[in-house]
């Protein structure tokens, strides 16, 4: 009886081990997350080259880059560094606005904020490095 | 006198009876003095990779690093009494599990791989032959499964028919280009190591070299085929067989030496007998190398 049941225990596992992968590679293609990780078995696959992440500030019409390699916004260049880390692993499932929150306090004033994520990857059918962009937008509260 | 009525059985379970048959061995055979020495190296290998900090180690501080492989050294110290052996691996278990806790979402494939190990190890057991039996066949379908999956993943990805995937890996890692350097023209290694990855319409990113296209398919192809191999009775020793060179192939180019034992750990499963009890100090004294040269060189790119 007990081994009865342990057999339906393992094979319930089998199944979940086998179920996985197949979510995760759905996972993959609709967010984008790392291939490389997350158990689905599809390490060396891709590659996943690391994002880029740009902060814009924009104030009165002119939009002016963020230097956040500078030591003037150390907490932005943290966030701007977990924004990356974030996007590299979770995708298009990674949260832009701490870092556009950090950003907007750091700066100071009534400014709006603008996160572009740019990704490479390698387009399949030309086999050379291609790139999307995705801005987002944050208002300043009123 | 009456007659006990047999168990009755499910279609589920005929069919579960049938898929642990396929993987198992015959009848006769005992699995449980090489699941004995199969958790042994599991456990040994768990201590030298979390003791010499073969992880990614961003958020994990010296000092729990080091009390995690206390844990770990504990529970192999405890798995030598058999009534706590159990207990010893729900404790590796436990410890692993915080460790990728931190570790994530940086938790490489292998280490999934390993807690879903300890985890069958412990629901399943092998108190008896009977759980031994079925703890076997559930471990080796875990391995065909992964196996096969990696073939998979590459076949759906769509990056190894041309060779796409291994060109890039030759631009972007030295280790790869001096792997493939005998394969592939010394110029178009040069080209493909100026392209930077950053510059949008850099290229293309794959290469002509037939035998560079020839290894590229053979590794997929490979793992889709090798489960099955390793599963039908007759080709299993011969799997096993093609299985080492080629987990000794990868070592040369991803240097995961700490995957490379634990694959070795888990090949060696199919093998029709006993092999761990024969082969454990052959796999202790592997370990001990690797944490001698992860102690000796710490900035070798050995994982």
């Amino acid at each position: 009886m007990i081994a009865r049941r342990k057999r339906r225990l393992a094979a319930a596992l089998l199944i979940v081990f086998t179920t996985w992968p197949l979510v995760h590679y759905q996972l993959v293609r609709v967010y984008r997350l790392d291939p490389w990780k997350f158990g689905g078995w599809a390490m060396y696959t891709v590659v996943n080259f690391l994002p880029r992440v740009e902060v814009f500030a924009m104030r009165g019409g002119e939009r002016q880059q963020l230097g956040l390699g500078s030591h003037d916004l150390p907490a932005s260049r943290a966030a701007s560094e977990q924004l990356v880390f974030d996007a590299k692993f979770y995708g298009e499932l990674a949260d832009p606005e701490p870092l556009a929150r950090i950003a907007a306090s750091e700066v100071g004033g009534d400014v709006a904020i603008e996160v572009v994520i740019t990704r490479f990857f390698v387009d399949r059918s030309s086999a050379r490095v291609s790139a999307t962009r995705r801005s987002f937008f944050y208002e300043p509260p009123r | 006198m009456t007659a006990t009525a047999p168990e009755r059985r499910s279609r589920v379970d005929v069919a579960i009876d049938r898929l642990i048959a396929i993987a198992s061995d015959e009848p006769t055979s005992d699995p449980l003095p090489r699941l004995r020495a199969f958790e042994l190296i599991l456990l040994v290998h768990l201590l030298a990779t979390v003791a010499t900090g073969a992880f990614p180690r961003t958020h994990v501080e010296p000092g729990l690093q080091m009390f995690l492989a206390a844990v770990l050294g504990g529970c192999l110290a405890l798995w030598f009494t058999p009534r706590f052996a159990r207990l010893a691996i729900a404790g590796a278990f436990c410890a692993m599990l915080g460790l990728q806790y931190l570790v994530f979402p940086q938790t490489g494939n292998h280490s999934f791989l390993e807690l879903w190990l300890l985890l069958l190890l412990v629901l399943v057991g092998r108190s008896t032959r009977d759980e031994g039996v079925v703890l076997l066949a559930t471990l080796r379908g875990i391995v065909a499964i992964m196996l096969f999956y990696t073939g998979l993943q590459k076949l759906l990805h769509g990056t190894y028919v041309d060779a796409q995937f291994l060109s890039a890996q030759i631009m972007l890692k030295p280790q790869f280009a001096e792997v493939f350097g005998w394969i592939v023209p010394a110029d178009e290694i040069t080209r493909l190591q100026t392209l930077q990855w950053d510059r949008v319409g850099a290229g293309p990113i794959r290469s002509d070299a037939p035998l560079l296209i020839l290894a590229s398919n053979v590794v997929y192809l490979f793992e889709l085929a090798i489960p099955l191999l390793l599963l039908w009775r007759p080709t299993r020793r011969a799997a096993v067989i093609a299985l080492l060179p080629f987990t000794i192939a990868i070592q040369f180019g991803a240097r995961e030496a700490f995957f490379g034992g634990l694959l070795v750990n888990l090949a060696l499963l199919f093998w029709p007998r006993d092999l761990h009890s024969r082969a454990l100090w052959i796999f202790l004294a592997y370990y001990a190398a690797l944490a001698t040269l992860r102690f000796a060189l710490p900035d070798a790119v050995l994982r």
